[in-house]
Order: structure tokens, then sequence, then C-alpha cells
């Protein structure tokens, strides 16, 4: 496994956000991370990157192994080798990511300057051939541009050229679509789909829409008020959700050949972190709760298939 | 980045507000730097002969209480006033970037000291502080340069951390930091271009009040000494003389009341020109 995850815990003070988060990622493999805002996911990618302690938080408790070693603990200056090096991050939202100030091109150069030790020269032919890469039209001249001279697609390519030029192995995507226009969303899905498949990267898709894991991913974790409910295959997911949460999920795909009124919804919010529910966090928002399920927290199990859920109802069918 | 910035002042002088001021700070920096040359008569030629003489052809703008031209005087003078109030105006600039960005960037104990002591000496008036600092230092350009600097060294220290602390916490230093660089590389390459602007315009601001402080440090004996003229110095010695000659004191007032004024309009221009956030909205 390139990246594994074990009962990962991340606090802030009293509160644990994110708690028992295990879940892992190949080379070559795309996996979804999906949930409601609030529901722990950035918070895991801003973990993997080391970068919790700039926002206050910290790993409490789980381990976080990429490529064999543990990055809970890793001094700082070996975890910015690893950054933009080995892992790469794409951030939210392409429209700030990038520095209004600083032309295109030394933005991409950055990482390959940094870590690959490349000339400006160098730096500058390889940013080019990457730009070509993800098909930005007329790269060099592109490369002198400023950013609020680009598209929101074509800023979000270039978002994704600067995590490339490092040439990592595990890239971490967080909602790169949600800012975009829908057409400009698939394209971009498709960058990333083909990029994991002829460089063999590992990619954590981090996205509230399920259009885009059925689209893109091999297999999905579902998480909800910090913790993986489900884990499964994406077929297996989308054929058989065994989760009531990701039932409520796929529901909430709005079809063309819906009736009128017919759209649903999940009752309820997701509840802060400072006022979680006893019991299944999802426990008061649930169509098929227990009464066992508003005292026990449901643990999540994972079957030799590799696919799990976390939920008293659905392990009792 | 330099062309955009270039643009940025072509557009501000290209405003009426912006080329009426900019031409006038233009001669002024002109009259300053070739002072000697353009100054009809040297600027410490005494002649008793024509003492407190009104503005005439010869003496454009009459004579002083030694039959010195005034004129010659006040064009030397600029050349005082300006060298010592942009001279420390820039190494407030400097001096309250660094300390500024690290404060900012940093944070912690070393930002809370700091920043305490910064915020201390806000709470006077520069005039009292320059004039404290002078006093300590001694009388004469050196000490006015140092005093003066350290009057404005709160302001744009204050500016230049908040600049740096909303900075901060904006997506693309995120993203730098997630590409693996370090603190130097996010701070000059990312942070401080970003924040510069406002600072630069509140430094151009500044050097206005700059030049009051200097002609009233002046007008105290406290900066330049004779013979060497400075717009305040010439005005103390015109209070002797202000109903015998008016001139000597009012035309080095005007200059000052000018200068202040017009540097102000420009630094309004510059502010409308390099406007970011109007930018981004066009874009």
């Amino acid at each position: 496994m390139l990246l594994d995850l074990e009962m990962l815990r991340i606090s802030f003070g009293a509160f644990a956000p994110v708690d028992q988060v295990t879940l892992s990622v190949d080379r070559g493999e795309i996996l979804g991370i999906v949930g409601e805002s609030g529901s722990g996911k950035s918070l895991t990618a801003t973990a993997i990157m080391g970068l919790l302690p700039r926002i206050g938080g910290q790993v409490a408790a789980g381990t976080i192994r990429f490529d064999g070693t543990d990055l809970v603990g890793l001094p700082e200056r070996q975890m910015r080798r690893l950054r933009g090096g080995r892992i790469a991050l794409i951030t939210q939202n392409p429209m700030t990511s990038l520095d209004s100030m600083m032309r295109i091109g030394p933005q991409i150069d950055q990482a390959a300057r940094l870590h690959l030790g490349l000339s400006r020269s160098a730096a500058r032919a390889r940013s080019l051939e990457l730009m070509a890469d993800l098909r930005i039209p007329d790269p060099a001249s592109v490369y002198d541009l400023f950013p609020h001279q680009l598209s929101g697609g074509m800023k979000q390519r270039i978002v994704i050229a600067m995590a490339l030029a490092g040439d990592p192995e595990l890239l971490i995507a967080d909602e790169p679509t949600t800012a975009l226009d829908v057409t400009v969303q698939a394209q971009i899905v498709q960058i990333l789909v083909d990029l994991v498949r002829q460089r063999g990267l590992g990619l954590i898709l981090i996205t509230h829409d399920m259009g885009v894991v059925a689209q893109a991913c091999d297999r999905v974790a579902v998480m909800y008020c910090g913790r993986v409910v489900e884990l499964a295959e994406v077929d297996a997911l989308f054929a058989q959700p065994r989760h009531p949460y990701t039932q409520a999920l796929i529901r909430c795909i709005p079809r063309h050949d819906m009736a009128r009124g017919t759209m649903s919804a999940i009752p309820g919010v997701v509840p802060s972190a400072a006022a979680q529910p006893p019991g299944c966090r999802f426990n008061p928002r649930c169509a098929r709760v227990a009464d066992r399920c508003r005292v026990e927290i449901p643990e999540l199990r994972i079957g030799v298939s590799g696919n799990g859920v976390a939920c008293h109802v659905a392990e009792a069918a | 980045m330099i062309k955009h910035r270039a643009l940025a002042l072509l557009k501000a002088v290209s405003t009426f507000k912006g080329g009426i001021s900019g031409a006038f700070l233009l001669l002024l920096v002109i009259g300053a730097l070739f002072a000697p040359w353009l100054s009809p008569y040297p600027y410490d030629q005494q002649d008793l002969g024509i003492m407190n003489q009104a503005p005439s052809l010869t003496h454009l703008f009459g004579t002083d209480e030694f039959g010195r031209d005034v004129l010659s005087r006040m064009i030397t003078g600029a050349r005082t006033s300006l060298s010592v109030s942009v001279t420390a105006i820039g190494i407030s600039v400097l001096l309250g970037l660094v300390l500024g960005a690290t404060c900012g960037y940093f944070g912690g104990t070393f930002d809370r000291v700091v920043m305490t002591v910064i915020d201390l000496t806000w709470s006077f008036p520069e005039i009292l502080i320059a004039l404290m600092l002078v006093a300590i230092i001694g009388p004469g350009l050196e000490g006015v340069v140092i005093a003066i600097a350290i009057a404005y060294l709160a302001q744009f220290t204050r500016l230049t951390r908040t600049q740096i602390m909303s900075l901060k916490s904006e997506t693309y230093v995120e993203a730098t930091i997630s590409l693996g660089a370090g603190h130097a590389h996010v701070l000059f390459s990312h942070l401080l271009p970003n924040a510069l602007a406002p600072v630069l315009v509140a430094a151009m601001l500044a050097t206005g009040d700059a030049i009051i402080l200097e002609a009233t440090l002046g007008f105290f004996g406290l900066g330049a000494q004779p013979p060497t003229p400075s717009w305040g110095a010439m005005m103390s010695s015109g209070t002797a003389q202000l109903f015998i000659a008016p001139w000597v004191i009012l035309l080095p007032g005007l200059a000052v009341a000018l200068t202040v004024v017009f540097i102000n309009l420009f630094g309004d221009a510059v502010i409308a020109a390099l406007d970011v956030r109007a930018k981004f909205r066009e874009a």
C-alpha cells in the first residue's frame, strides 16, 4: 500500500473532529472520500500533508503510513521533503490557490526547483511540458501570464500542474471541481483519472459530489462526523449501499427522469463537533434507527473483500 | 511585476490630480538634486547692504536678515528637507517590513514583545518621540533622521504585520507550503510582494508628515545647523522679522504646505491606480 491510515484521530484541544479513520490507497488507484461539509474530509487531507499544526490541530492517535514510514511525528525537515516531492495537494479553490502577484510559470516551477533541484531554465522546460500534458493551449504564452488573465478551469489545470511539478507519487485533490462550471468539472476529473492511469499515481479524491465519485473512483470511503461509515468498491457502493447514510446520499443525486417534487434531502444537519449525539453519530437523522444506535457507537469492520460498514442495523441484516 | 507597477504609476500620473502633483514633485526633486547649479546665488553669501529686501527681479523671493537670497536658500533647503524625510521614511519602512513580517509570520512570544514596545511608541505623538530622541542623540541631521525613522516605525510595522497575518491564511500560501516550500521562500516570494503595495502607499503619505516633522524640528533649532538651510530653520529665523520682512517666513512655509499637499494628492492618485481589488473585479 502506498498510503495507510489506521485509527487516525485528529484533535483540536478537547474536540476530536476526526476519529478512528482507517483507509488506504495503492499506486494507480483512486480513492474517493465523500461526505457533507464538516465530515472531516479536508482535515484528513491536512493531516496527511502534516499541516495540522498550522491550523492549531494535531494527530492525537493512530498512524499515517506512507510507503512504509509513519508520518506522525516525522521531523518537519523530512516532512517538507515529502510535501510536494512525494505527496502533493491540489487545494480547494483554484481562484485563490494562485499567487496573484506572480506569473503562472514561476509558480509551476517552484516544486521542481525545490525538490528536483532543477535550474530555472530546466524547470521552465519541464513546466511547459507539464502544461502541454494537461492540455493547456499555447503553454509558452500562458507561462508568462498572471492568474487573473485565466479562466477557472485553466487555473485549476495550473494548480494541478503545480502539484505535479515535483513528480509526486500520491496526489490529494481536495474538492478540485467544486468551484468550476459543470462542463469544466468533467474535463478536470478526466485529467486526474488519466494521470493516475498513465503515471501510476495514487489519488485521493475528496468531494461531496456522488456524480464525480461514480465517474472516477475505484474505491470510496464515506465519511460522516469525522468517521468512516462505509468503505467499498465503487460498483458495490452504488449497487448495494449498506449504510443508511450512503443510501440517503445516493438518493439525493438528482436524475433527469425524476417526477417533479420527488427530489429527496437528508433531514436535519450535521451536528457540530461540540454537540455530538451519543451512540451512532448519524442516529438523529437515520431512517432506520434502532435502540442500540442511540447508545453504542458502531465500529467499522472491514471484511476480506476490503469492504466494510459501521452500522448496527446493516450488520444485523 | 515591475511592468505592472510601472503601469500603475503611469495610470496615476495620467489623472489630473496625479499629473499636477507629480509635476510639482518632479520639479522639487530636480531642484533638490541640482541645487548648487540652479540657485541664483550661493545660499550662504551674505550682503549686509541688502538686508530684508522685498522680492524683486534681482532677488525673486527677497533677502533675509543677513542679505542672503531667500530663493537660493529655499532650493538648498528643499535638498535638506527632502533627503532627511525620504531617508528617514526609507529606514523606517525597511525596519518596519522586517519587524512586521517576522512578527506576523511567526507570532508567539517574539511577536508579543516587539508589538508591545511598538504600541508603546505609538501611544505618544510622533513629535514628542522625535523631540525626545533628538534630545538624547543631540541636534543635527543624523539625529533628526533617526528620530523620524523611529517615530514612524510603529505604523509600518503594524501595517506589514496585519497584511502578513491575513495573507498567511490565503489558499495560495497553503498551496506553496504543501509544495514543500520553507519559511524563507513563503515569506519572500509570496507574502512580502503581496503585502508591499499598501506599505508603499503609506510610506508615500508618511513622507509628507515627515517633511512637517523635519520642519518642526528645524524650527526648534534641532535639525540642520547654520549656515545649512532647511525650511523649518528658515521659518524659525524669519519669526523675528515677521512684520518687517514677512517673505522670509511665509515663502518657506508655503513650500512646506504645498509639498505636503502635493505628496498627499499624488499618494491618492497612486492608491486609486494601484487598487488591486478593483483589478480583480475587472478580471
